[in-house]
């Protein structure tokens, strides 16, 4: 029951980054939620929802495939690695992979710019960037507090 | 693991991603899949959501705010879009008409069938990062890749991606997109092309001898098999000789109003092929007189209002 509780919500995180998405254009949302099951070592569920956020997120966009495989691979490379770095404080660790991940966006958006021979603006880049970072930083205790009220989950941190 | 280990896995998963990229663009599979499932996944999902959120919407502005004067502004405004679309159709008729007495002849351009969709939302994800938009049409129902999307004031762009019922659409201003056109009075041949959002569009390859001037409109010419003949397309805000090639340098504003777009309509082909014009000149026709406002040169002076 446990089990099937945790994949409605992440179903249902899904659907609500979908609708952001729409909202907010060119903000990465669901990529808050690969944070949170990597955060709860919940690896099960990873199975299944990295691939759902990948051909979701390339379903939807205008390049050919291949962005969000590589924003998500080097997102979850980050999240260990700001995970030994920030090990005694998780305002840090948050704090530090937010900025990471909105390093990579703009990293991705501007290798796959240059790769299919795209024009660009670095500042549209770095405003892109700096959008999915606050996003990362307000919605990631937002959601945790609200997975914990509902289902009681938390991180590995907490654990 | 030592810093030699990681650069060598590192440059192994570049290897082994660019290869899987260059596979993908010249076979397409992976991009067909992901359409086919994300974007489909994507329009099950806005699609209800859109209705739902028109449905809260049209009660909170029909039952609870001024509810006569909403209503008659709507039919209004409606009734304006039709009236505006029929002016702009009518005009490029006229310009059509004086050049070739003989087109009074021929058949409407049955080539092509309209077909109403909905957007869904702007541009979708991190990846979108040319300018496009979202409908609810897919390739069962008249969105292959490569429509035409217009709406009353003129041309919007194509059809990009579609999945069964949900397409992406790429606007005019996107750089990637190339657009056969021609002035409406002067008929001097070009390519439109964008420079990204917010910023003009750009007529190559009119010649330094034309006669357009600013504020001409230009329409699509159907050279390039994408378009259907005669769509507004944009207007000419700017002309002037280049200083580094043989043509014009010819900027324009796109007619159709790129920020605000709730309904579009689709171009389906119906596989009817238009009779192609006559190759050579036609003998002076006689027979009776032109009415006196087809005679004037200019449109705008022709009983009716244009």
């Amino acid at each position: 029951m446990a089990a099937f509780a945790n994949t409605l919500w992440w179903v249902a995180f899904l659907v609500a980054g979908i609708i952001v998405q729409a909202a907010l254009p060119g903000l990465d949302a669901l990529l808050l939620g690969l944070i949170l099951i990597a955060e709860e070592k919940d690896y099960r569920t990873m199975v299944w929802f990295v691939p759902s956020v990948i051909l979701l997120q390339e379903g939807m966009g205008t390049q050919p495939f291949g962005a969000a495989m590589v924003c998500v691979t080097l997102c979850l490379i980050l999240f260990r690695m700001c995970a030994r770095m920030a090990m005694a404080s998780r305002a840090g660790f948050v704090l530090l992979l937010s900025l990471s991940c909105g390093g990579v966006r703009i990293l991705v958006d501007w290798f796959f710019a240059n790769l299919e021979g795209l024009p660009y603006a670095m500042e549209e880049l770095i405003a892109g960037g700096v959008h999915q970072s606050v996003y990362l930083l307000a919605g990631w205790e937002i959601l945790r507090r609200v997975r914990i009220a509902l289902l009681g989950k938390r991180s590995a941190h907490e654990a | 693991m030592s810093f030699r280990k990681i650069l060598i896995c590192t440059g192994i998963l570049l290897v082994l991603f660019l290869s899987l990229y260059a596979w993908n663009r010249s076979t397409g599979i992976l991009d067909d899949f992901s359409t086919k499932v994300g974007l489909e996944a994507v329009g099950a999902v806005l699609n209800p959501f859109r209705q739902a959120q028109s449905a809260v919407v049209g009660i909170w502005d029909d039952y609870v705010a001024l509810t006569d004067v909403r209503r008659e502004n709507k039919a209004l405004a409606e009734r304006v879009r039709e009236l505006e679309a029929q002016i702009l159709k009518h005009r490029e008729d006229l310009a059509e008409l004086r050049r070739l007495r003989e087109l009074l002849k021929l058949p409407v351009d049955v080539s092509w069938n309209p077909v109403g969709a909905r957007v869904l939302a702007g541009r979708l994800g991190p990846n979108s990062r040319l300018e496009s938009f979202s409908i609810n049409r897919g390739y069962v129902n008249g969105a292959t890749p490569g429509t035409p999307v217009v709406t009353n004031l003129g041309l919007l762009g194509r059809v990009q991606r579609s999945s069964a019922h949900t397409s992406t659409v790429f606007l005019l201003t996107n750089p990637m997109s190339r657009i056969a056109i021609f002035t409406q009075k002067t008929r001097s041949p070009g390519i439109l092309t964008g420079n990204g959002p917010n910023r003009p569009l750009e007529a190559l390859y009119v010649s330094r001898d034309t006669k357009a001037e600013v504020g001409e409109l230009l329409v699509t010419s159907g050279l390039d098999g994408k378009f259907p003949k005669g769509i507004p397309v944009a207007r000419i805000t700017s002309l002037k000789p280049s200083n580094y090639t043989e043509f014009m340098t010819i900027s324009a504003e796109p007619l159709a109003d790129l920020q605000h777009i709730e309904e579009v309509l689709l171009l389906e082909p119906t596989g009817t092929v238009r009779p192609p014009e006559p190759a050579t000149p036609r003998p002076e026709f006689v027979g009776p007189l032109l009415p006196d406002f087809l005679k004037k040169d200019d449109p705008e002076k022709a009983p009716g209002g244009m």
